[in-house]
């Protein structure tokens, strides 16, 4: 009764397999080389850029870069660093607990507002006044160009409240029942169950707010003139913007009765732009971890 | 008796709702201020904003400030711009890129090589647009750049990419690619995944090759993810803010032509203190995007009410 088959179905596999091997092995090389390049450049000695251009392997190799950028403008780095990393966590986690008490009543059956409030959030999903209101709004009536708080308003948005929302509603319901019977208060049964079972989603946005601050340029675009306030990627944009601009932003940060210096303008950048990833490849293998059990939830491949 | 007890689940309901309202307070309050006051911000259209007037103290002059935009050159430009990068985005970022790699990935039976792949394709999703745009730079660099490194080895003449605007739609969809298509393509990898592999071993058994595979059962499985991306990003058709376009081309005014879109405009038009014309541009894309978000929403609704965002 087994029915054999002529062809071998491993043979037509293979040909599919062997490109989708040789296709993405192309892509995957394609796609880290200019890393692998920047990071080759910002070691490179701005006299091998200068006589051959940026190339894989430098003539010759000098880290004055990095010096230039921890010795002589370091307390520039230092600050655009701690201000970037210390917004970058306190705004997701602001904007996280905040998102969660939005949902939690939203997805509880006994709160009696939940229709209209419902509503309330998903006209901002519908219509939003645009740029320039909320430009006016914040520089003119709340004041926050060239304020440290422009980057920690917490982003509670419909998007995030109702993905929130949909993981508390499929929470056994039993489990919050009972907690409320023995007297715990909604932060309580917020804190002590929701959060527990919904780390892999906390986590995610986490990442994703992290990331989200540490990659923004637009805030310090519209909001921030003050160098003191520079986050790390719109000091890379400034310097990258043209050579005149490096030096400009170097010297500008250079101590006082520091004589000027001759600056290696094309390897300071990649430098800064190394700095500028690397937070990237240190958290990968969270987010990734996260990723998959965030969006891949309940597929596995056998 | 019994009212007494009527009496404590009043109040005991009041109490929860009042805890309800507590915890709902601060965000509620946030997203008015940030999202409905902006709302009745958009009066600045059709004022002429003056800032030592204020806006109430500012002149009311109707529609003027569209008018102006409308009959204005930059219109069909940025428009079209805008239009033509958002469609560009969905046909070969979401769409093509992302598919073939989900494909493809599929394929590949080694779960190791498969983490790899995959990795070298995610990570650019998590880098900014400021360090595409330095890696671009390192490309593109009118001295030191390796494509003009490599026309004069080459023997040809080397371009001044950053003053050439007829090269920018294809370095820009080529960077987007780049940085969006290894996202794109997980929606679609989870998708196959959740495909019966039974499905895959019968049509094997009934001596089907794998493109006939692919064609029948992998096509089809994910049809319904691939129909709602689409739509669901054809709502967001004239939205976007100013990335990638700003990074990628520092914002050069000699590119405009083929890079200003509507973000980058509102950039300029408030960065030049000309508000009211702004505000009158931001509410023409607020506008469409409302009629297309609505449009789209009814149809995926249709399709699969389980996606719909409302």
């Amino acid at each position: 009764m087994i029915k054999y088959n002529h062809t071998n179905p491993k043979l037509h596999h293979n040909g599919v397999e062997k490109f989708a091997w040789m296709f993405l092995g192309i892509m995957s090389v394609l796609f880290l080389y200019p890393m692998f390049i920047a990071v080759m450049v910002s070691v490179s000695s701005e006299e091998s850029i200068r006589m051959n251009g940026f190339q894989m392997i430098p003539d010759s190799f000098s880290l004055e870069a990095y010096k230039l950028l921890i010795v002589h403008y370091g307390n520039s780095i230092a600050r655009a660093l701690l201000l970037t990393i210390g917004t970058g966590i306190l705004q997701p986690i602001l904007s996280i607990i905040l998102t969660m008490c939005m949902a939690y009543p939203l997805s509880q059956p006994d709160f009696k507002g939940r229709d209209f409030w419902r509503k309330f959030l998903v006209v901002t999903m519908l219509f939003s006044g645009g740029i320039v209101p909320s430009y006016i709004l914040r520089t003119r009536y709340l004041h926050l160009q060239n304020n440290i708080l422009i980057y920690l308003i917490p982003g509670v948005g419909a998007w995030g409240v109702f993905l929130f929302r949909t993981f508390f509603v499929n929470i056994d319901k039993s489990m919050v029942e009972s907690a409320k019977i023995d007297g715990a208060s909604n932060f309580q049964v917020l804190w002590k169950i929701m959060l527990p079972l919904t780390k892999p989603l906390v986590a995610m946005n986490f990442f994703n707010g992290f990331l989200g601050r540490w990659n923004d340029i637009n805030t310090c675009l519209y909001y921030i003139r003050d160098r003191k306030l520079y986050t790390v990627q719109y000091l890379l944009q400034e310097m990258l913007r043209s050579a005149d601009e490096t030096k400009a932003l170097i010297e500008a940060g250079l101590s006082p009765g520091m004589d000027t210096i001759q600056i290696p303008v094309e390897s300071t950048r990649y430098a800064l732009a190394v700095i500028g990833a690397l937070p990237v490849f240190l958290l990968f293998p969270f987010i990734q971890k996260y990723y998959a059990k965030g969006i891949m939830i309940g597929s596995t491949k056998g | 008796m019994k009212k007494s007890k009527q009496a404590r689940r009043v109040s005991d309901n009041w109490k929860t709702q009042f805890g309800y309202y507590l915890m709902i307070i601060v965000p509620v309050l946030l997203i008015f201020v940030f999202h409905y006051i902006p709302m009745a911000g958009v009066y600045m259209a059709f004022i002429d904003y003056k800032p030592a007037k204020g806006i109430l103290g500012s002149e009311f002059i109707g529609l003027l400030n569209f008018k102006q935009f409308f009959t204005s050159i930059d219109f069909v430009r940025v428009f079209r711009n805008t239009l033509c990068y958002n469609v560009a985005n969905i046909a070969l970022v979401n769409i093509f890129a992302g598919y073939l790699f989900a494909l493809l990935l599929y394929e590949i039976k080694s779960k190791v090589a498969n983490k790899i792949f995959h990795t070298c394709m995610l990570l650019p999703a998590f880098l900014s647009w400021t360090v595409v745009s330095a890696a671009l730079l390192l490309i593109l660099h009118p001295d030191s750049g390796m494509l003009n490194s490599l026309l004069e080895a080459l023997g040809m003449h080397p371009v001044s990419w950053y003053q050439e605007k007829e090269y920018w739609p294809y370095i820009i969809m080529i960077a987007w690619i780049y940085k969006d298509a290894g996202m794109a393509s997980i929606y679609y990898y989870s998708a196959l995944l959740n495909i019966d592999t039974e499905l895959f071993d019968a049509a094997n058994l009934d001596g089907a090759g794998r493109i006939r595979q692919i064609w029948y059962i992998s096509l089809p499985a994910t049809s319904k993810v691939l129909c709602i991306t689409l739509i669901s990003q054809l709502g967001s058709i004239l939205s976007g803010g100013i990335s990638p376009f700003y990074e990628l081309t520092f914002n050069n005014g000699v590119l405009y032509e083929t890079t200003q879109v509507l973000g980058t405009y509102l950039y300029n038009g408030i960065g030049g203190g000309r508000f009211s014309f702004s505000a009158a541009v931001g509410l023409t894309q607020s506008i469409v995007g409302l009629i297309l978000v609505l449009t789209v929403n009814t149809v995926i609704k249709k399709i699969d009410p389980e996606s719909a965002m409302f």
